[in-house]
């Protein structure tokens, strides 16, 4: 059966190609021979990381239980041990049932390494640093697939972190926007992104939904953003500041455009007429969610990960997306009355669009 | 032919030098949303948006005005919704989906009018009445309807009565005796499914429902026999271990004749939690930390390669 598909796969691409192009039609053979026995269910993998992590959680523990905080260096020895030898060990073993040894044994090393170097009073600026340069080797030499993900969160991580520490808050816009961006080309991509290498191939899927997360997350910052008074009532936090706000309102409008364009040649819309009054309705419905930039930005995820159809992504950000209005409009210090307005004037927008529009859309369904 | 997946697309551009606008072409023709799927998409999204905020707003406008509404007109506003809600699940020609989408928020209405009828009359702080008497009135309806998301409600609803039974009603039973019972309560509402989905196949209730059913049995489980070491009474400890295992024994079997392997995960992990359980308390010192590090990395280790197994067996057959 598997055969059949990779014949049927190859044969379409061959019809489609521009130019000719050679596969090593062995290797596909026996990519697709390791991919469904290595069939897992969500179970599984639910299973494989919720073992990894206790069994990290309670290694962690017993060393700290029985001193091994007041031996720094014996930590970051064994940290850095425990990070290359399951690392070096996914490379040669390809059984899926030891991936769970094995990432219990690699994240007991990161934390390892991160206490041992703090106890060792090393300053957290050249802890941060380490663990980016380590994370940045992880990712760049290793397949797996959790690895790649923990890798990549653990670097957006440290940047955010690094640029905390050396108190660098005027770049912190052009790093979430940076993000933003970053998710979009990742998302929009693909193709680029898996002709580029076999290895950046190999990472993309990981790569893609930690990026999703992490910027989910950056969005999150905006959650207690006040138009008025540009603060942010967080307790850790910094204040916005008229600039940040509107490079994040120049980025997120045009990713929006940049990806209406995409949508509009993905549904071969080529009436000027049709193409200037769908730009301008998005215009119109995006005006007023920028008080808060969160609510675009997830409306942004939402609508770029169902153009390349990728189901977890849709689910996430319509998660956040409702996580975000949902405590825009609880945060909001306006009488209840003002929010009900405000909320049943947008609805009836919404409405109004569905109305004007239902026509059109109607018609390509039946074509 | 089958359809040409992502994954097809990637395994073969990582074998082989295909160019870049191939790739983009199969992926913008195959596996990125068609021109009809858009459609159904943007109209799906601007009437949920549109009726979301707009009944919000109603909401939020009718929470802004209630204490100056008569508490007549408060009761009467619900009690109207209730009706129109009953009205159109019988009359109109609506499909069943939305019947029992009305069903299910006329449902959740009764217990808003129990909860607004005790905040004018001030009944007092009686949590165990007012989830009792929800879940009475809604019995009927449920039993009906046989709808699963109107399902989980009623459990949930069930759960909590017996949750304030325990906690304002019958204070002093022990942590295990509230276990069992819970476990009892949600045991049988899982194999009374499970049975009617044998005898008749239109009263199965989707997986999501019945999964979390066993996620709520395992905990129950797991509390129970690890509160089993704090008792003293012989006979009490044999009952529950005598309960606990044939309910796991069901579930292995159900497992065998569905061939999923969800059942036989969550009753490892459970397993897998009392030992860990037991080891700390009885060994009380850090060594039992190391034997439990040890123990969970090989117990770990060895029920995900026995679930592989037992995957790729029950695929292939």
């Amino acid at each position: 059966m598997n055969n059949n598909r990779s014949a049927t796969s190859i044969e379409y691409l061959k019809s489609i190609a521009k130019k000719p192009f050679l596969v090593d039609e062995e290797a596909v053979s026996s990519a697709y021979a390791s991919s469904s026995k290595e069939q897992q269910t969500m179970v599984i993998k639910a299973l494989t990381i919720f073992g990894a992590l206790l069994t990290c959680v309670f290694g962690i523990g017993f060393l700290f239980l029985i001193g091994i905080y007041d031996y720094p260096l014996f930590m970051i020895g064994l940290g850095i041990l425990l990070i290359i030898i399951p690392s070096y060990l996914t490379t040669q073993v390809h059984e899926t049932f030891l991936d769970t040894f094995l990432l219990s044994l690699y994240c007991t090393g990161y934390g390892l390494l991160a206490f041992g170097m703090s106890q060792a009073q090393i300053d957290i600026k050249v802890i941060l640093i380490c663990l980016l340069v380590v994370a940045t080797f992880t990712l760049i030499y290793l397949n797996n697939y959790v690895i790649a993900l923990i890798a990549t969160l653990i670097i957006y991580g440290c940047i955010e972190f690094l640029l905390k520490e050396f108190d660098l808050y005027q770049l912190f816009p052009f790093f979430y926007n940076g993000i933003a961006i970053l998710t979009l080309f990742i998302l929009t991509k693909e193709a680029k992104i898996i002709s580029y290498s076999k290895h950046l191939a190999k990472i993309y899927e990981p790569l893609k939904i930690a990026s999703i997360v992490f910027y989910i997350y950056k969005l999150n910052g905006w959650s207690t953003f006040n138009l008025r008074t540009f603060q942010v009532l967080e307790i850790d936090s910094y204040s916005f500041n008229i600039f940040s706000y509107s490079i994040t309102l120049v980025v997120t409008i045009g990713l929006f455009f940049y990806l209406i364009t995409k949508i509009l040649q993905q549904l071969t819309i080529t009436n000027r007429k049709q193409k200037a009054i769908i730009y301008s309705a998005a215009l119109i419905v995006l005006l007023p969610s920028t008080i808060q930039p969160n609510i675009p930005g997830a409306l942004l995820l939402i609508l770029s990960c169902f153009y390349i159809n990728y189901k977890t992504g849709i689910a996430l950000g319509i998660l956040s997306f409702l996580y975000f209005i949902t405590r825009f409009y609880y945060d909001m210090e306006v009488t209840l009355l003002f929010k009900s307005i405000i909320l049943m004037l947008t609805g009836f927008l919404f409405l109004l669009v569905y109305y004007l529009t239902s026509k059109n859309l109607s018609a390509h369904e039946k074509s | 032919m089958e359809e040409i997946q992502r994954k097809d697309i990637h395994i073969i551009s990582r074998h082989s030098d295909i160019d870049e606008s191939t790739l983009q072409d199969a992926l913008q023709h195959k596996i990125y949303t068609s021109k009809n799927d858009w459609s159904r998409f943007l109209k799906l999204l601007f009437i949920s948006l549109g009726l979301g905020f707009l009944i919000t707003g109603i909401i939020f406008f009718f929470a802004y005005n209630w204490d100056d509404l008569h508490k007549f007109l408060k009761l009467g506003i619900i009690q109207l919704l209730i009706i129109s809600g009953v009205l159109c699940i019988v009359i109109s020609k609506a499909n069943t989906t939305i019947k029992n989408i009305v069903l299910t928020a006329t449902s959740a209405l009764v217990g808003a009018l129990f909860a607004v009828f005790g905040q004018i009359y001030q009944t007092g702080a009686n949590a165990y009445d007012f989830f009792l008497g929800w879940t009475v009135f809604i019995t009927v309806w449920t039993i009906v309807g046989y709808y699963a998301p109107l399902w989980l409600l009623y459990s949930i609803l069930l759960n909590t009565t017996l949750y304030y039974y325990m906690d304002q009603v019958a204070s002093n039973w022990s942590d295990t005796t509230s276990s069992l019972l819970f476990l009892a309560l949600n045991s049988f509402l899982l194999i009374s499914f499970t049975l009617l989905g044998r005898i008749k196949s239109e009263l199965t209730l989707p997986n999501w429902y019945l999964n979390s059913l066993a996620i709520a049995i395992t905990g129950f489980s797991t509390l129970t026999i690890t509160s089993l070491y704090d008792t003293q009474s012989i006979p009490y400890t044999l009952l529950c271990l005598l309960v606990v295992s044939t309910i796991y024994l069901l579930g292995v079997l159900q497992a065998i004749a569905t061939k999923k392997v969800t059942y036989i995960a969550l009753m490892a992990v459970s397993i897998i939690l009392i030992a860990i359980y037991y080891i700390f308390r009885i060994m009380n010192d850090e060594m039992a930390i190391f034997f439990i590090t040890i123990f969970s990395i090989a117990a770990f280790t060895g029920v995900i390669k026995l679930l592989l197994n037992l995957q790729q067996k029950w695929t292939n057959e």
